[in-house]
């Protein structure tokens, strides 16, 4: 079996969506925060709460809905915590994300045991997952319709995301003052924006985006929460709005890139290939996209500068 | 302002940290809790323990990770709750978390500084080097590791008993109805391809020696069989479910997962991919026939690796005053330590000649005449060989 016959089939394509789907969704709750200003590494431990909330919403409701608006707001709710300590309190940005990841961290564990009384996996509490959905028409075509039809509906609601992100920022009158604070925060201070105020919406469209990620996590990508499962998806969502200059198309592209590289580290094993050599594959991904992003943005500087 | 921001910094900070450990202290706390159902436990039950209090054993039971794995760990605490329901033995159960190594040492050292314990029980790798350490300073205290073996060339280690397990042997019965049922066809959904899949938590030997056991298990029953194996890096259960959806993808019908908790993640592809999976540590099938039959009815069998029958033997042992310490020894299917797992589900899906093919292996391995390979002691190079010449 060669590499080519791995990956292009129609699965792999489909497991990158399925794969790329949680990072999207986190990395344009990153890209929102970033045009504001704020460099948000709680991203993780906002996924996590979500996740476990997603799990704990649908097993009492037993509604799908109901687990991921809990999924959603209580990833919302760290954002708020968040919020209040950076913008209104002042606190270091870094530390206070740190703190609250680790909080997240044990804090699910704590309430999975308390809820189930198990520490590893939430097995034991009948949670419900989102469904997944053909597409009339498009599922009867050949090739494109095994990739495109029949995933997630969070799946597809990811990318409707980065419609609605680019909406936001680039057409709305709030995306506007987002942008501004982001930019040149005394100068939007100064026409009357409140700084403060417009940070505060940018972390709750975060809180949502990031929530729906987790919500992806245990109730699509698998039907269970287990400890520590985001496994460092937030900071890979972190690196892909980097990535993606924090562009929502930029964003979306970075976001996939990811994806293909995870997607490859997982099928691509059956190759005699040392495992540790693919498993770095996503890795050096994020180096590589850096180094890129890094040098496109001193060159524009360069430019810059030049030009005046 | 200034002031209440850096209280409530250091609040945050503090309630991050308490977080962090918050299920060691839980843990204490519910091993605490622990330890008066364990004084109750011989008053109940039939035997006398109070004529002999000497022979109640207080031990401690260190587990790097935590419970709830439904898996190596829950089946540690189940068998210190056996020693606790047979004897009355009291118990404190102590979970680090597997990421902080830095709280092994301290730990140790707490529990064998109490002198309270009869024996400190602690498992796997992680620990080895760090028991070796604190057993020398407490020559006094007994300490068990299993799953793991000190090294007996740096010291005598007097007061230290190790066990480590023959799951290469239970392994190889895997691989023996892995093999069997993928060339059979006996099910739906074994295709024609001969061609097998194993998921790995770790290039690491412990996890290894499943992956030795498993593939010459395999080649037992066909020489020209393929296995497709691929290491997850670490504890992603969704990363677990990816890389087996591909495996079943790629027309690997049956997945052997040695993967911890992760393996979870292999199941639920088995389940929706419609192949079949064999589970790991403890009898995976029996553990989801409950909440989720659709994924017990997908598990084949489960390779048995029970720390509770070795808990719980050398706590007999040492009532019994027959302990060998100072050595290591090696559980097999003997001292009913490993073993696979023949349930209902088993008997149902697994076909009678393949059942007769696990019987017959087991019986060689008994008496010696397969021997099976192991990877502990062997050379890196080796391994990676082993595993690329099956590959597809």
């Amino acid at each position: 079996m060669n590499a080519w016959d791995i990956i292009f089939t129609t699965e792999f394509a489909f497991m990158v969506f399925r794969v790329t789907t949680p990072i999207l969704f986190t990395a344009l709750g990153a890209m929102v925060s970033r045009r504001a200003g704020i460099m948000n590494i709680s991203l993780e431990g906002m996924m996590l709460v979500g996740a476990l909330f997603g799990v704990i919403g649908s097993t009492y409701t037993q509604s799908v809905l109901a687990g991921v608006a809990c999924a959603v707001a209580s990833s919302l709710a760290l954002s708020l915590i968040f919020a209040y300590f950076v913008l209104k309190l002042r606190s270091d940005l870094i530390l206070t994300g740190i703190a609250l990841n680790l909080m997240a961290s044990g804090g699910t564990v704590f309430l999975l045991s308390v809820l189930c009384g198990d520490k590893g996996v939430s097995t034991s509490m009948n949670s419900l997952v989102v469904p997944s959905v053909d597409i009339p028409v498009i599922k009867d075509i050949p090739v494109l319709g095994e990739i495109i039809s029949g995933h997630n509906l969070l799946t597809y609601g990811a990318l409707l995301s980065v419609a609605v992100v680019y909406l936001l920022i680039n057409k709305s009158p709030m995306g506007l003052r987002i942008r501004s604070v982001g930019e040149n925060p005394d100068a939007a201070e100064s026409v009357g924006i409140s700084v403060i105020r417009t940070r505060f919406t940018a972390l709750i469209i975060t809180g949502i985006l990031s929530g729906l990620g987790g919500a992806f996590m245990s109730m699509g990508y698998v039907s269970w929460f287990a400890r520590d499962m985001a496994a460092g998806r937030g900071y890979i969502a972190l690196a892909a709005q980097n990535l993606g200059n924090a562009t929502p198309l930029g964003t979306c592209l970075a976001s996939f890139l990811f994806g293909v590289a995870d997607a490859l580290s997982s099928s691509l094993q059956v190759l005699s290939v040392p495992a540790e050599f693919i498993q770095m594959i996503p890795y050096v991904t994020t180096v590589i996209g850096l180094v890129i992003y890094a040098a496109r943005r001193k060159r524009q500087t360069a430019k810059k500068s030049a030009a005046l | 302002m200034k002031r209440t921001l850096s209280l409530l910094m250091a609040c945050i900070l503090l309630l991050g940290l308490m977080a962090g450990c918050g299920d060691g202290n839980a843990d204490r706390n519910s091993g605490g809790s622990s330890a008066p159902q364990g004084d109750t436990a011989p008053a109940n039950g039939t035997e006398p323990s109070k004529d002999a209090p000497q022979d109640v054993l207080n031990v401690a039971l260190v587990v790097a990770g935590s419970l709830g794995d439904k898996g190596f760990n829950d089946s540690a605490k189940a068998g210190v709750d056996m020693a606790a329901e047979s004897y009355g033995v009291t118990s404190q159960i102590v979970e680090l978390p597997s990421s902080d190594k830095t709280k092994f040492e301290p730990t140790l050292l707490d529990l064998a500084d109490t002198g309270k314990y009869d024996l400190i029980i602690a498992s796997g790798n992680a620990m080895r080097e760090i028991l070796e350490k604190v057993s020398k300073e407490y020559p006094e205290q007994k300490f068990y590791l299993f799953d793991a073996a000190v090294d007996y060339s740096n010291g005598a280690f007097e007061n230290v008993y190790c066990n480590t397990f023959l799951q290469n042997e239970a392994s190889f019965l895997a691989g023996v109805v892995a093999a069997g049922m993928t060339t059979s066809g006996a099910l739906e959904n074994l295709n024609e391809d001969n061609l097998v899949g194993n998921v790995l938590l770790m290039d690491m030997a412990v996890i290894n020696d499943f992956m030795v056991g498993f593939i010459e298990g395999c080649q037992y029953v066909d020489p020209d069989i393929k296995i497709n194996s691929a290491y997850i890096g670490g504890v992603d259960a969704a990363k677990a479910k990816d890389i087996a959806m591909a495996m079943y993808q790629q027309k690997a019908d049956i997945v052997f997962q040695v993967a911890a908790s992760a393996g979870l993640g292999v199941i639920e592809a088995g389940k929706e991919q419609k192949g079949y999976v064999i589970g790991v540590d403890s009898d995976q099938a029996m553990a989801l026939a409950e909440t989720d039959p659709d994924a017990a009815n997908r598990i084949l069998t489960s390779v048995l690796k029970r720390s509770d029958m070795a808990i719980y033997r050398v706590i007999s042992m040492m009532r019994e005053g027959g302990v060998p310490w100072g050595t290591s020894e090696a559980l097999g299917m003997e001292q009913e330590c490993v073993g696979i797992a023949k349930n209902e589900i088993y008997e149902k899906l697994v076909t009678a000649e393949v059942r007769e093919m696990v019987e017959d292996a087991e019986k060689k391995i008994a008496s010696g005449e397969i021997s099976v390979g192991t990877a502990y002691g062997m050379e890196t190079d080796a391994i990676t060989q082993l595993r690329d010449s099956v590959k597809p």
